[in-house]
């Protein structure tokens, strides 16, 4: 996908050719940089990756999964650390040696679920970018004052969750069909985590997963608004795969702005995702769903937030020519359902 | 989620883009930038979620 055809509505075509793009993108950076630590992280890795390519999924699929953003992440931090290079070198070998069976185990389970969700989502807790994802996100929730907060992963989910989820998922699979199978691409591990003070995230660096507070996904009011949330987590991995291929404006992070789901003011960053995320929730309350008050309701508050995220980028985000093509897309299709 | 409360990672680099390289690592290339370090995309529990 070039960035002049970027468009917000859900597309396999267009996914499956940023993914490969994107692939493209982590193995010569992965290999790269791993060759910057030792010759032999640098074969290893060339290895990896082309036993990677070889497992049988769509192309460039594998190489997109959150285990190998996830090593290409703990390659970058080992520039910064402080031990030895031989240690270094140790623990990444093992790391990214691993990476083809441990990918083609989380597929490989994942299609397994797919008879259940209707999705190929790997629900495994097993693997440490897990727990380091589940980290990050206490740690940042600490950081804006919470105390205390721990996330543990839920290795096995009752049948109740199990039956939300799945719920949740035909509904999307019935009301928006091109959004479900995005998703069948884009999402390659869904963790339900126990803890307080975090509802729900999407790490980048963990790429391809979303996280869900198990109270939360059992408290909604209905499976509408799980499959709501569904839709919301994977528009940010949507949006962040092309993120991590077109810079889409160039704000300074030090910038920030008022923004409808939040209370304080964020960067254009999280601005700009609020804004890509409520159109997609929008068109999915607008595609139908069987309680009708309750989805006008809801498609009445995200029609408001979207409006208000929206002039708020248009007002003041330094669009790239890809951030340019992307919110003429989003401002096209705004302007036809009569939202600004 | 959409009535939520949503926020991305607060410790945000001085930056337009999180920092892509670090100050040794090989990646720099100028005619290919490295993936950016994207913050963390997160809910938030509020008091009146409870």
């Amino acid at each position: 996908m070039t960035s002049s055809g970027l468009c917000w509505q859900p597309s396999t075509e267009a996914y499956a050719e940023e993914a490969c793009a994107f692939a493209a993108k982590i193995k010569t950076l992965l290999i790269r940089s791993a060759g910057g630590i030792s010759p032999g992280l640098r074969d290893c890795a060339v290895a990896s990756l082309d036993s990677l390519d070889a497992i049988p999924s769509p192309k460039g699929h594998a190489v997109c999964s959150p285990d190998v953003l996830s090593a290409y992440f703990l390659v970058k931090d080992a520039f910064s650390s402080t031990s030895s290079q031989a240690q270094i070198a140790l623990r990444l070998h093992s790391e990214i040696e691993s990476l083809p069976a441990r990918v083609a185990e989380s597929l490989s389970r994942a299609e397994t679920n797919r008879k259940i969700l209707a999705i190929p989502f790997d629900l495994s807790t097993a693997d440490a970018g897990v727990s380091r994802s589940l980290n990050r996100g206490a740690n940042e929730v600490e950081r804006l004052g919470s105390t205390g907060v721990k996330l543990t992963a839920l290795a096995k989910l009752a049948p109740e969750v199990i039956t939300r989820i799945s719920t949740a998922l035909r509904i999307i699979q019935e009301v928006w069909p091109e959004a479900f199978a995005e998703m069948d691409l884009a999402v390659h591990r869904l963790i339900v985590y126990q803890g307080h003070a975090v509802i729900g995230f999407t790490d980048f660096r963990y790429h391809g997963s979303i996280f869900f507070k198990l109270e939360w996904l059992l408290k909604r009011p209905s499976e509408l608004e799980v499959a709501e949330d569904l839709i919301h987590e994977a528009a940010h991995v949507r949006l962040n795969t092309t993120i991590g291929l077109h810079p889409l404006f160039e704000n300074d992070f030090s910038e920030i702005y008022r923004t409808p789901l939040r209370r304080d003011l964020r960067s254009m960053f999280g601005l700009f995702h609020q804004m890509y995320v409520l159109l997609r929730v929008f068109e999915f309350y607008r595609r139908g769903g069987k309680d009708a008050q309750n989805r006008r309701d809801h498609l009445r508050v995200s029609a408001a937030q979207f409006a208000s995220a929206f002039r708020t980028v248009r007002e003041n985000a330094q669009l790239t020519s890809a951030g340019a093509a992307l919110v003429s897309s989003i401002e096209k299709s705004a302007d036809i359902a009569g939202l600004i | 989620m959409s009535s939520e409360n949503y926020m991305e990672d607060a410790q945000k680099p001085q930056s337009a883009m999180p920092p892509q390289e670090t100050a040794t690592s090989p990646e720099e290339h100028p005619a290919e930038p490295g993936i950016p370090d994207l913050p963390l995309l997160m809910h938030v529990e509020n008091p009146e979620d409870n």
